[in-house]
């Protein structure tokens, strides 16, 4: 997902202009070759701030970054456009930096490292800096409708699509007592957008809310001491500076540009809250749903029936309530869920044992203890669509991959000779006798063991392609998520992968009638170009193939 | 560039009345009102099109885009304001060709009470690059605010205005485009005057309307005679005799007059269908025929509309309506209005008239919509 957020305000002077924005950089855009709007130049802006991050990023302990950058010029403009940051002396008095110098925030993403968010007044890049402004003009004063707020979509693809959330709030300075202002939510991809909107107008609604009721209290404020000056001073105020009509009193204010929102709303941070909320919205709103080009048309209408599917919402403020879920009950004999299974078997034993299992190898769980065999299956079956799953939880004698995928088995029974070994996946698991509940960490109260099947790991490229199922899947883990939610992530990602299955089922069905096998070679070049667009990697084939043929039969 | 129009929306709009989507409507004349921010463009149009008091347009929002009104009167035309900051002739931004390519009047209003030298500054790339854009738009400057000026100021104010502009306008040889330079306030008539002024300029009847009034007066004895239209008290057409603005004046606090007696007394209906008389000690009939009517729809039965107020400088304000946008105040002696019997026979003759000028118009109007018609229906049949 590749989308710019920005504050936008129709300024008494200078008519509409950007206020502030935020973006978030990728600092290996693998996904981005085909957006117009990516930023290619984002892998080296991150290295201009950090420099001078460290004492700051302390100090201010909310993952926040001031970044210094006199390449170009502080954009003049009028008061009532300016963005500020609160001064800096207060966060560090270690630093002098003059606050005309500073040009943004950087928020660097502690659940991915590769991602950062940059609050400027203006996006850097020129091709993009167009199509901000242009969706700022056209939200303020084309798409505008006066007295009206609220949302609307509008935008080509040429600059990009629109979302604007316009709202006015109160200043007793102002001609009308109003200023209009606008969220602009500025992407490529319409229909991301368009399934975004629920989300993104909710939480611009909530913000621009919050801005309201703030200056509604000071717009208050601000008529009661007025009234009461006039009552009180009436007959002492005849001086020649007194305003003698409303007329003159806005007239003498005309010529100055009102107040910017920092000194509006009395709030020294606003800009800070701000980017903190912009960037949230942006990283929130890229979990929602995965972004996806596809060229085919017909392919494309039917990956979003697809993905509708996959549009759980899962509100991720409640994702940051939590502390991080310790393990606590040391006398459990069960495993929890994928994410204790990761922590007990490692990375390296766990890649393998969910390759083999996601790819269609027979998984067999050996151990003395059923109830942990039990919950290992129960926790490994919802990582495939069920129809990918037949399981035989407690055998006494191992069972061939055609009755079961998933074996369960006492741990004394041997696996035959014969049995093709490249197919089958063997994890042996029990309780530490030696260790056992003293042992303060949970995970290390396991003995295990895995055996036979295939493995990737010799494959540096495709060992880290960021893409693949697998790495995917182990960054979901390693967020910081409450267990109940990590769950609904797996399950949504499990979904966004089965959805991924059936497009692709529905490519190689429409190649088949279209071209027979006359035209293999080209078919490949096709398909490589097809998986590349829905995001696969051609590593994860095999997944997507046995994932067909379940869901083919079913 | 043909889709920008609607990526903008310039022309299908829904702000302002009813925008009508009739092909041959779009062609309106337009009024571009335009000029630095807080000249009272905005307070211009309210006050003149929406009956705004002069003193609620302290509390007026800034404008953030064009605002388009349709005018639906004797003649149609749209207004546009538009908002100071923006620089409509950005053509990245905007199709200024669709803004300016329409026959119409610029209007570009300069803050009298303020330093002027940037509004001069913007007058003339205004005026520039619109004649560029459309070499028929005539150009009117309204010297406002001049409420607050000395008479002897405004006059000052004014000379050096329209020295500056087109000394500026020679220096890039465009000497030959007409400017004109309005006095206005909208706390008095001279805002009005300077509208119906700008406005008689796009009406293509104007000689004929004048012709018919010179006639009315010399035959009925009237000393001075304004066509009114009376939902805006613009005067589209007067006599050839010198407008003085006291006569002015009163014969639109006429029309104000009946306005609110109408609106008190006649509830729904408009002042056209009252037939209104004051005449004489106290003899006042007040009548209504009870239909409902408003801004442009009032029915034909409003022609009856007829009222008279004595003054007592032995004067005689008389106002007839004529058809359901237009009103004919005029201004005699009370001797001459002896014999009102020719006066209504008279009046009857110039309401023929006006009824056949307009009628022509309709006309052509309706054929020009039937080839519009023929035309739409030729490209369904062929597709
Ligand atoms: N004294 C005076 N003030 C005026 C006049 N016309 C407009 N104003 C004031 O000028 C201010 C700005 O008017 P507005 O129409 O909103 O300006 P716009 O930005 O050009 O649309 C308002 O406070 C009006 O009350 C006038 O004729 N005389
Ligand atoms: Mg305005």
């Amino acid at each position: 997902m590749n989308a710019i957020v920005s504050l936008v305000h129709f300024c008494e002077v200078d008519g509409p202009s950007v206020i502030f924005c935020t973006q978030a950089f990728h600092a290996n855009s693998v996904e981005d070759i085909s957006d117009e709007l990516s930023v290619s130049s984002g892998g080296k802006s991150p290295s201009t701030g950090q420099t001078h991050s460290d004492s700051s990023k302390e100090l201010l302990s909310n993952k926040k970054e001031y970044s210094v950058n006199t390449n170009r010029p502080a954009p003049a403009s009028c008061a009532s456009c300016a963005f500020s940051l609160p001064p800096l002396d207060s966060l560090s008095d270690a630093k002098t930096i003059h606050n005309s110098e500073i040009k943004g925030f950087k928020t660097r993403d502690e659940e991915n490292p590769l991602v950062t968010y940059k609050g400027t007044r203006y996006p850097q890049d020129q091709q993009l800096y167009a199509a901000v402004r242009q969706a700022c003009v056209r939200s303020l004063s084309c798409e505008f409708c006066q007295g009206r707020e609220g949302p609307v979509l509008f935008g080509d693809d040429k600059n990009g699509y629109v979302l604007s959330y316009m709202f006015k709030i109160k200043d007793s300075q102002a001609r009308g007592s109003q200023r209009w202002y606008s969220f602009t939510f500025l992407m490529t991809d319409r229909v991301y957008l368009v399934e975004s909107w629920p989300f993104l107008v909710s939480k611009f609604r909530a913000l621009a809310t919050s801005i309201q009721s703030r200056a509604n209290q000071i717009f208050e404020k601000e008529n009661a001491t007025k009234e009461e000056k006039n009552d009180g001073t009436f007959l002492t105020r005849s001086g020649p500076l007194s305003p003698t009509s409303p007329d003159q009193f806005l007239r003498r204010r005309a010529n100055q540009p009102l107040r910017s929102l920092v000194d509006l709303l009395r709030s020294k941070d606003f800009f800070v809250q701000l980017h903190a909320n912009f960037s949230w919205i942006l990283k929130a709103c890229g979990m929602r749903l995965q972004e996806k080009h596809l060229n085919d048309q017909t392919l494309f209408s039917n990956s979003v029936v697809f993905s509708s599917k996959t549009i759980m919402l899962l509100d991720p403020v409640a994702t940051y309530k939590f502390p991080p879920s310790d393990f606590n009950c040391l006398e459990e004999t069960r495993i929890e869920d994928l994410k204790a299974l990761y922590n007990i078997l490692g990375l390296d034993v766990f890649r393998k044992l969910i390759l083999n299992f996601v790819m269609g190898n027979q998984l067999v769980i050996k151990g003395n203890d059923p109830k942990i065999v039990q919950s290992v299956i129960s926790i490994l079956k919802d990582l495939v669509p069920s129809e990918c799953c037949s399981i035989m939880e407690n055998e006494n004698n191992y069972q061939t991959i055609s009755k079961c995928n998933i074996l369960g088995l006492n741990a004394t029974a041997q696996i035959p000779n014969d049995v093709n070994k490249s197919t089958l996946c063997l994890l042996y698991i029990s309780r530490d006798c030696n260790k056992s509940s003293k042992d303060k960490a949970m995970t290390n109260a396991f003995e295990f063991n895995l055996q036979y099947g295939i493995d990737d790991k010799d494959n540096k490229r495709i060992y880290s392609a960021p893409n693949s199922f697998i790495n995917q899947l182990i960054g979901i883990l390693k967020l910081n998520l409450p267990s109940e939610i990590m769950n609904t992530r797996i399950m949504i990602f499990k979904e966004q992968w089965s959805s991924k299955a059936k497009q692709f089922l529905i490519f190689i069905t429409k190649s088949n009638n279209e071209g027979g096998n006359a035209l293999a070679n080209m078919e490949s070049t096709k398909q490589k170009e097809f998986i590349k667009y829905i995001d696969i990697n051609e590593n994860d084939l095999p997944i997507i193939k046995f994932w067909i043929g379940c869901l083919k039969t079913a | 560039m043909s889709h920008s129009e609607d990526e903008y929306s310039l022309h299908t709009s829904h702000i302002g009345n009813d925008v009508s989507e009739d092909p041959v409507q779009d062609h309106r004349p337009r009024l571009l009102i335009m000029g630095l921010r807080r000249s009272g463009k905005s307070s211009i149009q309210k006050v003149v099109f929406h009956k705004m008091a002069a003193n609620e347009t302290l509390f007026l929002e800034s404008t953030n885009k064009i605002i388009k009104e349709n005018i639906t009167s004797f003649i149609d035309f749209q207004v546009w304001d538009f908002p100071g900051q923006i620089d409509y002739f950005d053509t990245a931004t905007y199709d200024s060709d669709v803004i300016f390519g329409e026959y119409g009047a610029l209007i570009f209003v300069i803050d009298a009470q303020d330093d002027y030298i940037e509004a001069l500054n913007r007058l003339h790339q205004t005026v520039l690059r619109a004649h560029e854009k459309n070499k028929n738009l005539t150009f009117e400057v309204f010297i406002h605010k001049v409420d607050a000026l000395s008479d002897e100021f405004k006059i000052d104010t004014q000379r050096d205005i329209q020295q500056r502009t087109t000394d500026e306008l020679a220096d890039v040889g465009l000497e030959n485009v007409p400017l004109s330079f309005y006095l206005t306030s909208i706390y008095d008539h001279s805002i009005f005057e300077a509208f119906s002024k700008v406005i008689q300029k796009l009406i293509p009847q104007l000689p004929t309307l004048e012709n018919l009034l010179n006639i009315l007066c010399a035959n009925s004895g009237i000393e001075k005679a304004f066509l009114f239209d009376v939902n805006s008290k613009i005067y589209i057409a007067t006599d050839s005799s010198p407008v003085d603005m006291q006569t002015y004046e009163i014969c639109s606090d006429m029309i104000d007059v009946i306005i609110d007696i109408s609106e008190i007394y006649g509830r729904t209906t408009s002042f056209h269908q009252i037939n209104d008389e004051l005449y004489g000690d106290d003899q006042t009939q007040v009548e209504t025929n009870g239909k409902a009517g408003n801004y442009g729809t009032t029915t034909d039965t409003a022609n009856d509309a007829a009222s008279l107020i004595k003054l007592n400088n032995g004067m005689v304000l008389c106002l007839r309506g004529v058809n359901r946008f237009l009103a004919l105040v005029c201004l005699l002696r009370s001797d001459n209005f002896e014999k009102h019997g020719l006066i209504d026979y008279n009046f009857q003759c110039f309401k023929q008239a006006i009824a056949e000028v307009f009628e022509l118009k309709r006309r052509s109007a309706e054929r020009l919509r039937h080839e519009g018609m023929r035309l739409s229906g030729d490209v369904n049949e062929g597709g």
